[in-house]
């Protein structure tokens, strides 16, 4: 949970609270909703000029929180998945060159939005934009999975309703087409870009 | 080779500093299942491609992962009972007492330790290895005056000007034929704490065991003049290996540690869980029911 850091790193940076008055680990954690919130309550009710960044980042735990609660996920099927993700991983960076995926079709339940970005922050207030995050739930009793959506994660975003198969090649054109590089130069970041997203997140799914 | 790994169980239910990954409730990890599944898929990574390999533990340890979990170590020793007064706080301290317990060339494991791959081979020979160093002296800037300033009869393997000159070294794998050396270390380690017990409430003994375990290793290393291997060859100044790059399994990354806040990242722990339901069915529906009965 990245923008749970940087939220509390910004609150500390910009004195809307004194570290000492917040138990970092509790705030962290994801079962420890009620105290979590109940800072954000704290720093809004100290600091006026909080109120809007607060109520902002709230929306986002709301968000992140309604999709844990309502996570569907069997372990069986999740840990197929991961064996799947763990067989396309075991491939040569030619025989990945060479595959073919498909868009989860759940990504679009996993999309949330913020009016800052909590992601690129370094002792200043957060940038005012329309940020996209994926929160991804897990089959396991942890925090969801949370991505940002800038760079080239925001493909992501594009490629979201898009249900037709596609080959690596036809991904490698259209990003380099968007983001006007030279496929030779984006081949090795988008490679591992698509092999992380296959394993940790399934966002893509390749077809075996 | 003879390869071991240690479980002092005092800190595991140590409920202090809830998660706080610099503290060992239930072994760093968000909660004891997780911890569980970590240890054991280690256990077995690493017996995959290193048979010879042993638990230094506790009656509690032995409880869980020889008499419950079954885990396939050759042997499993008790030893660790003799830490039992010792504070709880101290984690590290069954590290280095399993250490000083070995009379022959070893190599010690971390439980978050997982491999893919017979990689140790390369340092496995040398007379004194470990997983990696960084220049980063910052990580000690305040603990160290701070043992100086306050503890009793500190020793002077633990004196030294703070300097990036030194390589600061991480045992997440740690070991060699340099036995001797391993006791003058472990026995500084523990003259340390012997001598200021009574301290260590008033101190952040996460950073403290870091202290006494990794920088004494590195100071004595460097004042003694000693070369050691690394599994990384290179300085891991900037963060700059992935040690959690399961993507990279088994291409590019045969070494999975996973370092402080590492443990608690949903991404990695959902790998672990995985893999060892998918790899070791059995360990992992032997593991899950213990859990489930046991409400952890």
């Amino acid at each position: 949970m990245k923008t749970r850091k940087n939220f509390l790193d910004w609150a500390f940076a910009q004195n809307h609270i004194l570290e000492n008055e917040v138990d970092q680990p509790r705030f962290y954690s994801i079962h420890e909703q009620n105290y979590m919130y109940g800072i954000l309550a704290r720093i809004t009710k100290g600091s006026l000029d909080a109120k809007a960044f607060v109520e902002d980042f709230k929306g986002l735990e709301n968000q992140r929180y309604r999709i844990m609660d309502e996570r569907t996920i069997k372990e069986i099927d999740a840990v197929s998945q991961v064996g799947i993700a763990i067989d396309f991983c075991t491939q040569s960076d030619a025989q990945k060159r060479e595959s073919s995926f498909l868009v989860n079709p759940d990504l679009t339940n996993y999309l949330v939005q913020s009016a800052f970005l909590w992601n690129d922050i370094e002792n200043k207030n957060p940038k005012t934009i329309d940020a996209y995050y994926a929160i991804i739930p897990t089959f396991i009793d942890v925090a969801p999975k949370e991505i940002c959506l800038t760079q080239l994660s925001a493909l992501l975003l594009d490629i979201k309703d898009y249900r037709e198969v596609f080959t690596y090649a036809e991904l490698l054109e259209l990003v380099a087409g968007a983001m006007d590089y030279e496929e030779k130069e984006l081949d090795r970041q988008l490679l591992d870009f698509v092999t992380a997203q296959v394993l940790y997140y399934r966002t893509l799914l390749p077809i075996t | 080779m003879k390869f071991v790994q240690s479980f002092w169980s005092k800190p595991f239910f140590d409920d202090t500093f809830k998660n706080n990954w610099n503290f060992r409730h239930h072994g760093g990890f968000p909660n004891p299942f997780l911890f569980y599944c970590a240890w054991t898929y280690s256990c077995l990574s690493i017996k995959k491609y290193y048979p010879n390999l042993h638990l230094v533990t506790d009656d509690k340890g032995l409880e869980i992962f020889k008499d419950t979990l079954k885990l396939p170590y050759t042997s499993f020793s008790d030893s660790l009972n003799d830490l039992e007064d010792y504070h709880k706080g101290a984690w590290a301290l069954g590290k280095l007492y399993t250490y000083r317990l070995q009379k022959e060339p070893f190599c010690h494991l971390d439980g978050d330790v997982f491999l893919f791959e017979k990689v140790l081979d390369p340092v496995l020979k040398s007379p004194l290895f470990c997983q990696s160093y960084d220049h980063d002296q910052y990580q000690y800037s305040e603990i160290h005056p701070y043992v100086h300033q306050y503890f009793e009869n500190v020793p002077t393997a633990f004196e030294a000007e703070l300097s990036d000159t030194i390589k600061y070294v991480n045992v997440g794998i740690i070991g060699g034929s340099a036995i001797d050396f391993f006791q003058e270390y472990t026995s500084k380690a523990f003259e340390l704490i012997d001598e200021n017990q009574d301290k260590l409430d008033d101190i952040n003994t996460g950073l403290f065991n870091l202290y006494y375990e990794q920088f004494l290793l590195s100071n004595m290393l460097s004042v003694q003049k000693l070369t050691f291997a690394s599994l990384y060859p290179k300085p891991n100044d900037g963060n700059a290996y992935n040690f959690a790059a399961f993507h990279h399994i088994p291409h590019k990354s045969q070494y999975i540690h996973l370092i402080s806040h590492l443990k608690k990242t949903s991404e990695y722990l959902e790998q672990i869980v995985a893999r060892l339901r998918l790899e070791f069915p059995d360990y992992y529906v032997r593991l899950r029911d213990y859990c489930q009965k046991k409400a952890l």
